[in-house]
């Protein structure tokens, strides 16, 4: 199985570097996007297992960004919400998007992993599986 | 800088390149400016609107490459500077045509490259160790607003302490980190341990007392990152080698501790110490809060075991009777697999429903004789009396009805309402069955104890008129005469008189 592939669009870039470098030094391979459109954008051409996003950012919010990857390839990539409005954002606004989960900043970064160890080992909608990874 | 190019960057950042643009014209001899992807000057000579350099800066923008072209006296030159796959600032130059003037800027320039990129390396690993060290400073904050919202939750001390011990030894990366509580008042020690504690917990204690011991005016808690030096330390456990000993400060003079040991990658130092001790006085405001609580509970019971037993005591034929029937009040409780608070509710409950008796005058509690009509009257009062002395007591509300309605019957004839059935709460059914239990096993003013078989036979043949049959089967699973049996054993601490023989 190769090593899952991970988005992180952050456009505070003391996050995305912590966000980052704790998945890498996990065994994963990081993508980094500053905002939303470079978000969507590489998400569409790498195509990763899985995505942590935030929700402002310039130009595209997070939300938007992975509506539009849903509509462009069909069921979505599965993502976690990391933010500091973590608390404002309802499931109404989240509806059927693919989010595991709404994580508030400041966060544990070890609970990150975890969550995205967990996610990453839970079988999709289609009933495939990603597999553990590392 | 934004995506869409710095024409809308703060004045900061134009200061920043105008500054750079200094440099490099003193370290390089070259005027620089600096230009927006579509060729707008943001940085620059004010006399640089040469519309073909223009023209070199949109073209080098748009194709992502270094771009020139010859001009009278020189070369013009364009550099894009990308940000991921977008030019984000565009650099321009009108470089010098002379060979020994173009040499030495060769030369010149390669090493400014070099430079930046060294610079630019030393930069990543800077960033690398910011983020390592941001990423632990998460991990701390995160840590202590989990413990404060964990805080307000009611739980036993027990958990609060584990989950302490556990989100603290993640953080730390410490082998194991422990906390310890000292017994106190009657109120049992408490040791708990995440991970694995490199010696026996019962070693705890000990440690605790060393360490304490050594606690000078100048510090509040220890540090010791070479502990098999101290003798002391050493004889408790060969294999502690760093230890962080903190303080759980509870009541005058008694300390409880939280301690992290062993950590193979650092040493402990001052942020481990205090990170330890934040977790540490949460703790102990919570298991102080819990403990008063639990104080509070206990005074109460002692207070009301002492009134109720200055009533029980006027009469040698009731003495006791009040603390009998609130023991089988509990213990029936129990047996019908009650919740823990009704337990306790019901056991208050059996220990005030007498307390109306106060009421009644002594010749009437004392009589040998039978009742007549109105001095049964006025002793079947003490059910109101009762309810309406607990009424002024906020906490015990909840068994206020217990007390007022142990006399009903489930068939109605009780009183003071007669009330039927279902009506009836089921504490007070619960007392009534333990109220005529120790009144018919015990010796009375009007008759002795009654044999336990004729007992059994005569609350069995009131099942459904006087008793609940629920409760009753729960007094019989229970066992009567074990029950007896207890009150024999070990009879009320304030009666002198033995009642069953």
């Amino acid at each position: 199985m190769s090593t899952p592939k991970i988005l992180v669009a952050d456009d505070e870039a003391p996050i995305a570097n912590v966000v980052a470098m704790k998945l890498r030094n996990a065994g994963f391979e990081v993508i980094v996007a500053m905002d939303g459109q470079e978000a969507y954008e590489r998400a569409v051409a790498e195509r990763p297992d899985f995505i942590i996003t935030d929700l402002q950012m310039p130009g595209m919010n997070g939300l938007e960004m992975c509506t539009r990857l849903m509509a462009e390839m069909g069921g979505g990539v599965p993502a976690i919400l990391l933010t500091a409005k973590g608390f404002e954002v309802d499931s109404s606004a989240i509806g059927n998007l693919p989010i595991r989960r709404v994580m508030t900043k400041p966060f544990s970064p070890r609970e990150l992993l975890a969550l995205v160890r967990e996610s990453l080992s839970e079988p999709q909608a289609d009933g495939s599986n990603t597999g553990g990874g590392p | 800088m934004s995506a869409t190019g710095i024409a809308s960057a703060p004045a900061v950042e134009r200061q920043a390149l105008a500054v750079l643009a200094g440099t490099i014209a003193d370290d390089l001899g070259i005027e620089v400016s600096f230009h927006d992807p579509d060729g707008a000057v943001l940085v620059g000579p004010a006399d640089r609107y040469d519309e073909s350099l223009l023209r070199l800066t949109r073209k080098a923008a748009e194709t992502g490459r270094d771009a020139a072209e010859p001009t009278d006296g020189g070369l013009l030159a364009a550099w894009p500077i990308r940000r991921r796959t977008r030019t984000v600032l565009v650099a321009a130059a009108r470089l010098p045509a002379d060979g020994a003037r173009a040499g030495r800027l060769l030369v010149a320039s390669v090493g400014e490259s070099i430079r930046a990129r060294v610079a630019l390396t030393q930069a990543h690993s800077e960033t690398h160790a910011l983020s390592a060290a941001l990423s632990q400073s998460f991990e701390e904050v995160s840590l202590l607003h989990g413990l404060g919202e964990v805080l307000c939750v009611t739980q036993p001390v027990g958990e609060l302490l584990q989950r302490a011990c556990q989100e603290l030894r993640a953080c730390l990366a410490a082998e194991a980190v422990g906390a310890y509580l000292p017994a106190v008042e009657g109120m049992p020690g408490t040791t708990v341990v995440a991970g694995t504690l490199p010696m026996a917990s019962s070693s705890l204690p000990p440690l605790v007392q060393h360490v304490n011991d050594g606690l000078g005016a100048e510090h509040s808690l220890i540090i010791n990152n070479h502990c098999q030096d101290d003798p002391d330390l050493a004889g408790l456990s060969i294999a502690i080698e760093r230890l962080v000993l903190v303080p759980l400060p509870l009541r005058e003079g008694v300390n409880g501790a939280m301690v992290a040991v062993n950590r193979r990658e650092a040493e402990f130092g001052s942020p481990d110490a205090k990170l330890v001790r934040s977790v540490a006085g949460s703790c102990a405001i919570f298991v102080e809060n819990h403990r008063l609580y639990q104080d509070l509970q206990q005074l109460m019971l002692d207070l009301v075991r002492a009134l109720v037993s200055s009533i029980d005591a006027k009469d040698p034929y009731t003495c006791g009777h009040s603390e009998r029937v609130a023991i089988t009040c509990r213990e029936v409780a129990r047996r019908m697999s009650l919740p823990d608070d009704q337990v306790e509710a019901i056991y208050l409950a059996g220990l005030l429903h007498d307390i109306g008796k106060i009421g009644t005058p002594e010749h009437i509690l004392l009589k040998t004789g039978k009742l007549d009509p109105e001095e049964r009257r006025i002793i079947n009062q003490h059910p109101v009396v009762g309810a309406r002395i607990l009424s002024g007591v906020k906490r015990l509300q909840h068994i206020r009805e217990a007390v007022l309605y142990h006399h009903e019957r489930l068939d109605g004839s009780g009183y003071p309402e007669s009330l039927r059935g279902d009506g009836i709460p089921t504490f007070a059914r619960i007392v009534g069955l333990a109220d005529a239990f120790d009144a018919m096993t015990s010796n009375r003013p009007y008759r002795p104890m009654l044999p336990l078989e004729y007992v059994v036979r005569e609350i069995e043949r009131n099942v459904g008129r006087q008793f609940d049959v629920q409760v009753v089967d729960a007094l019989f699973a229970i066992g009567p005469a074990r029950l007896i049996q207890q009150f024999v054993d070990r009879p009320s601490s304030v009666c002198a008189e033995l009642i069953h023989p």
